[in-house]
């Protein structure tokens, strides 16, 4: 037994070397609490950095009003969003990347186990967010284990298998060391000229871009046409957007919490540039469970994602947009 | 708890520390200690289905002990067809209810009958197809005399609910397995170091091949109706790897974990594509449940002695039954009895034993004749894959036509290409690693053991980085639905 045991410890000595300088390094700023948008070179997990400034303020803050969704969500700031609030409410923007209706449920369900208050709520959903319905895999995307009430182990492999992904490690060296960006590094590293420009208590994003489309709108414009990335619309094939059980449930659950509450809430499906209408019974759906009064369609064809310049790129709108959407919501209505 | 995940890398060395450790080698410890693992180990699935084990254990420990005390032949036929209603009656209800239900349905229709009956909606618990099997095997071997019924009920419980082989098999024979738990176990250095080479192995099949396997596999299924028919046959090729590469992945997971506990399961594969007729390749494909399949139906309704009729009787029996044992669809049916008509030609000739040794024993390479039965037998088993796989009998039949289209001769086109090459290049290094180590219990059983310790240390590092760094999305075991 001794000579196995030993010989395991042996064969394994180099692994847990290697695991000590991962976490030594923190590639992803995955251990402690940091100012994440500093010096960040590396991609990071966005709902990390939304949960752990939560976790980080919540008792000095006291956030009751919070903005759910995903990237595009960040069209929403909560300095504007505030004027449609009580002067005295605490706004948080609690976005992930690539966020759907399962992670939204689980914000909204934390929010609620911790005791918080959420007096207000502002959800952006669109047609892909509807078909997460799961937990998600991947170092950019997976849970907290505190919101995602999933082993912790399993959350910090995800951060090992990244950390030791050959073509992450490639870019990470290439990039340390030429500080050039190459196409190939993707979403692994971040480069921009343009800096975004983040508020760490609430976690709104001002992105880099807007500088970018101020110095050459034109520019920035023509290089993503010519690149593909403003396709031509509508799109040749579009699967359709199925209700399923799991995602009744889960709307279910948020729409039990509000209530718990008595939040005030509005429901946003975005404009998004390829001008896909959300599915009406998916529409039905929602004003069946949050009352009609509460859901704000702004999907397919209209005056919000006609205009390319209302876009940065194919993804994500600009916060113009996002105020007019919610001058419509809020005052409008 | 699934063998690939972070929970069974610190469960596994915690069982095994407190049970060498801390039951200071007390067998009656040591068992205990099996069944609260074990238990620990199915209930982190789901632990309402523990029920199910421990009532399934109840009943065929009881009539293990009463078949033995029992001299009258009716009562004891009384008691086998007990544990037999109530092992198979749990596996109808969860596996088969829905199945029998819509087809009674369709059925009554088809003569112009309405029936109203709603199917429930039920979870298979995980496992259930293996674990009644192994039980049944126990009360059926004594009431052939062929066992003696176990006085130790912790030790027969360690039987049923054996972590390593509980959801997926192999099906162990009471014969073989439950002995094991009445003798004391020391700890054997070679044994534990050969059990850590296989799980190491069948973690590199499960994680690298099969579920890299899987994600093409599932693609080029679910979106058949699109795809040309070259691109069908790549994607049955991706699922022959991915069910071999999953399944015996487990059974090597499970047999090397056995060992590092002092015991021995019974072989699951035997590098079945490697076979050179179809009966070979069911002689190395799955072999506790052929085996099972065997001994308590082929051979009970007289095996191959008796007519041709008879012989050919019971081969489709033993076959449909086996399909319908993984699923209640009727693609595994079509699946079993592809696999009886395949087999019927070598029972006809009387050639179904012609290859029971190792194809190309002590060679590099085999003769061209080897090769061209050994592809004949793999190309058949792909085509009855697809069956296998499908999601109806329609589905299948709509694949294999797209197969024999012209598109056949056109280039595979689906998305993630060059992902599937890489893909397809870790299978070729498998096939390769694979075929060297055919002679061995497991691919990599040999290899290396005679290499100087850093030389073989590369060799395990570089399969742990594989893993790492080639291994697929994670993917649900195959074999948990059957």
């Amino acid at each position: 037994m001794k000579q196995f045991l030993s010989k395991i410890l042996i064969f394994s000595i180099p692994s847990i070397l290697l695991i000590l300088l991962v976490i030594w390094i923190d590639f992803f700023k995955i251990f402690g609490f940091h100012d994440y948008y500093l010096t960040q070179k590396v991609g990071i997990n966005r709902e990390m950095v939304t949960t752990s400034t939560f976790n980080h303020f919540r008792e000095k803050e006291k956030y009751d009003s919070f903005i759910f969704g995903s990237s595009r969500s960040q069209a929403y700031k909560c300095k504007n969003w505030m004027s449609y609030l009580d002067n005295n409410s605490k706004p948080f923007h609690f976005d992930a990347s690539g966020e759907g209706i399962w992670g939204i449920t689980k914000k909204v369900e934390y929010i609620d186990k911790l005791g918080d208050t959420i007096k207000n709520a502002l959800i952006i959903i669109d047609r892909t967010g509807l078909e997460i319905t799961y937990p998600r895999q991947g170092h950019l995307f997976v849970s907290m284990p505190c919101v995602s009430k999933s082993s912790k182990a399993e959350y910090y492999l995800e951060f090992l298998k990244a950390s030791l992904n050959l073509k992450f490690l490639l870019a990470y060296i290439d990039y340390s060391i030429f500080e050039a960006y190459r196409e190939y590094m993707g979403y692994l590293i971040t480069h921009s000229k343009f800096n975004h420009i983040v508020n760490n208590r609430n976690c709104d994003i001002w992105y880099g871009w807007d500088k970018e489309i101020k110095t050459d709108s034109v520019g920035y414009y023509s290089k993503l046409i010519d690149k593909g990335i403003f396709y031509e619309r509508p799109k040749s094939e579009i699967s359709k957007c199925e209700v399923t059980t799991k995602e009744i449930f889960l709307f279910n659950k948020i729409k039990n919490i509000f209530t718990k509450h008595n939040t005030n809430y509005k429901i946003i499906i975005s404009p998004v540039y390829d001008q896909v209408p959300m599915e009406e019974e998916q529409v039905e759906l929602l004003e069946q469970i949050f009352g009609q009064e509460n859901i704000y369609n702004f999907s397919g064809k209209n005056k919000f994602s006609d205009p390319i310049n209302n876009f940065y790129e194919t993804s994500h709108y600009k916060p113009f947009v996002a105020n007019e959407i919610m001058n419509i919501i809020y005052i409008d209505k | 708890m699934l063998f690939n995940s972070i929970d069974y890398a610190i469960f596994l060395p915690i069982v095994f520390i407190l049970y060498w450790f801390v039951t200071n080698n007390n067998l009656k410890l040591q068992n205990f200690l099996i069944v609260a693992a074990s238990y620990l180990f199915y209930g982190w699935w789901d632990w309402r289905f523990l029920s199910l084990i421990l009532f399934s254990t109840i009943v065929d420990y009881t009539v293990g002990r009463k078949l033995r005390i029992e001299k009258n032949q009716t009562k004891r036929k009384i008691l086998l067809w007990t544990s037999i209603l109530v092992n198979l009656g749990f596996l109808g209800f969860f596996k088969y209810y829905n199945f029998f239900l819509d087809n009674f349905i369709t059925a009554f229709s088809f003569f112009g009958t309405e029936i109203k009956a709603n199917s429930l909606n039920i979870i298979l618990p995980v496992g259930i197809s293996f674990y009644t099997f192994q039980t049944l095997s126990y009360t059926i071997d004594i009431y052939k005399r062929k066992l003696e019924p176990t006085k130790d009920f912790i030790a027969f419980s360690a039987f049923v609910s054996f972590f390593p082989q509980l959801v997926a098999g192999p099906i162990e024979r009471a014969t073989h397995l439950l002995p094991q738990f009445y003798k004391k176990r020391t700890f054997e250095y070679s044994k534990a170091v050969d059990g850590m080479r296989q799980i190491l192995w069948g973690l590199f099949k499960k994680i690298v091949i099969a579920d890299n396997c899987a994600e093409f596999a599932n693609q080029i299924f679910n979106n058949s109706a699109d795809l040309n028919g070259s691109t069908l046959v790549l994607g049955a090729l991706f699922f022959t790897f991915q069910i071999y590469g999953d399944f015996s992945g487990y059974s090597d997971i499970a047999i090397g974990t056995s060992r590092l506990f002092g015991f021995d399961l019974m072989r699951n594969f035997n590098f079945p594509y490697f076979s050179r007729d179809i009966a070979e390749f069911w002689r190395r494909w799955h072999i506790s449940l052929s085996t099972w399949f065997r001994d308590y139906l082929y051979i009970p309704l007289g095996g191959s002695r008796g007519s041709t009729w008879m012989k050919v009787r019971n081969t489709f029996a033993i076959f449909i039954v086996s399909g319908f044992w993984h699923g209640a669809n009727w693609t595994f049916i079509v699946w079993g009895t592809l696999n009886a008509i395949y087999f019927l030609p070598l029972l006809l000739t009387n050639k179904s034993r012609n290859n029971l040794d190792t194809i190309a024993q002590g060679k590099l390479l085999p003769s061209i004749k080897e090769l061209a039965f050994m592809l004949l037998t793999f190309g058949l088993t792909v085509f009855a894959w697809i069956f296998f796989r499908a999601d109806n009998i329609g589905h299948a039949i709509s694949y294999i036509s797209e197969i024999l289209s012209p598109s056949l001769f056109s280039i595979p086109k689906f998305a993630g290409m060059y992902n599937a090459l890489i893909t397809i290049i870790l299978v070729g290094v498998f096939v390769l690693v694979e075929w060297q180590g055919r002679e061995g219990q497991y691919a990599i059983s040999k290899l290396g053991i005679k290499w100087k310790r850093p030389l073989r240390y590369a060799m395990y590092y570089a399969i742990i980085f594989a893993i790492f760094w080639f291994g697929g999305k994670e993917q649900q075991f195959i074999y948990f639905q059957f």
